[in-house]
């Protein structure tokens, strides 16, 4: 692994995915395998892109850190500006191409794919460690405080944060 | 509107309200599209309110993250290629130096007893958040299929539970269910486009 190969896969799993957790998955199936990230890096990048601020997809600049230092991370942020600037050739394409059957319906496939193919990353990201009652729990508090829209995700996270620290018996 | 307007002045101008929108906008897109909605449209009438809308959806249908290709089209109206590149710089240099900064400051702290509790608590959290994320981008995708019918809302669904089957079961990998799903899509779209034209048309 080196940072021109995180910035090739990077620039992959952004070109197919839109929004900046689109390419959480195929990076999870890109990395894990080989070895060249955990679970636990995943989770840390994508709390870390959460907590800081710019917009979420920076979380893969976080993981390029835990993989290869500063140089990851810069390879990462350049792997994942390059897609977006395509949206000038979109824009352009589009007026012409919008109403084509087989645009419309490969964009409105590749998008129901892209959330159907998160939710098994994100149950495995759980599994890393052990499923117990205890994590359940919190995952369905976060989701449900999520949905209302109430509370900041940061303030989310930290609450579950100090559920970690103060429960050491249930957490394991 | 003041396009293609480039002078000095107007260039520090972007970078200095590109910088501030970096630097506010935690977690959601959502919070970060409204910011710059309010300062491109409302508080400097850089772009109208309807070009916003219409860039926002372009901006949904490009690759990678959408805040990004909203910056660029934003700022190309605003001052031309080089105000895009101006708000580029605002939004993604500073919170990217800030994101590596943080991640070196964890890995610092990251064995610390309580750091290791604090996270047993914090993966739950980003696994329901992700849950929520992924049923808000389902929305949108199946709002439309079932604007088009009870059986596109079906075969969405299939698509969407499909994919995810398919992952699970380790006989394929992320990218090729991508691609199988968006081919499917289309096969399935320019089928019903034949059998049905009158379904052709879009209600956007």
């Amino acid at each position: 692994m080196n940072p021109l190969s995180l910035f090739l896969y990077v620039l992959r799993a952004a070109l197919l995915s839109t929004g900046g957790l689109g390419n959480v998955s195929s990076l999870h199936d890109s990395f894990i395998p080989r070895g060249w990230a955990t679970n636990g890096q995943f989770v840390e990048a994508l709390t870390v892109g959460q907590l800081s601020p710019g917009p979420n997809g920076l979380w893969v600049v976080s993981l390029g850190y835990l993989m290869l230092g500063p140089w990851g991370s810069l390879a990462a942020l350049i792997g994942i500006l390059i897609p977006p600037l395509l949206v000038i050739g979109v824009e352009r394409l589009y007026s012409r191409v919008q109403h084509h059957p087989a645009v419309e319906g490969f964009l409105r496939g590749l998008n129901l794919a892209v959330v159907g193919v998160f939710v098994p990353v994100l149950f495995k990201l759980l599994q890393g460690s052990g499923i117990d009652g205890f994590k359940l729990t919190l995952v369905a508090v976060a989701f449900g405080l999520g949905w209302i829209r109430r509370l900041p995700v940061a303030v989310i996270l930290t609450l579950c944060a100090l559920v970690g620290v103060m429960a050491p018996r249930f957490a394991r | 509107m003041r396009r293609g307007k480039s002078d000095g002045l107007s260039l520090l101008l972007l970078f200095r309200v590109w910088l501030g929108i970096g630097i506010q906008s935690f977690g959601g897109g959502t919070t970060t599209m409204t910011l710059i909605r309010r300062n491109a449209v409302d508080i400097h009438g850089w772009i109208s309110d309807e070009q916003f809308n219409r860039d926002w959806a372009l901006c949904q249908m490009t690759p990678g993250i959408n805040l990004i290709a909203l910056t660029v089209l934003v700022g190309r109206q605003a001052a031309g290629l080089r105000g895009a590149a101006i708000c580029l710089a605002g939004l993604l240099l500073p919170s990217a130096f800030l994101t590596a900064l943080i991640t070196a400051g964890f890995v610092q702290i990251r064995d610390l007893p309580s750091v290791q509790g604090a996270l047993r608590g914090v993966l739950p959290a980003t696994v329901g958040l992700g849950l929520m994320t992924a049923c808000q981008m389902a929305h949108l995708p199946l709002q439309s299929s079932q604007k088009r019918g009870v059986w596109q809302l079906v075969f969405a669904l299939a698509l969407l539970f499909g994919s995810g089957a398919a992952l699970w079961s380790g006989k394929a990998s992320v990218v090729e269910v991508l691609l199988i799903a968006g081919a499917v899509g289309a096969i399935e779209n320019l089928l019903a486009a034949r059998l049905w034209p009158e379904r052709e048309t879009d209600p956007e």
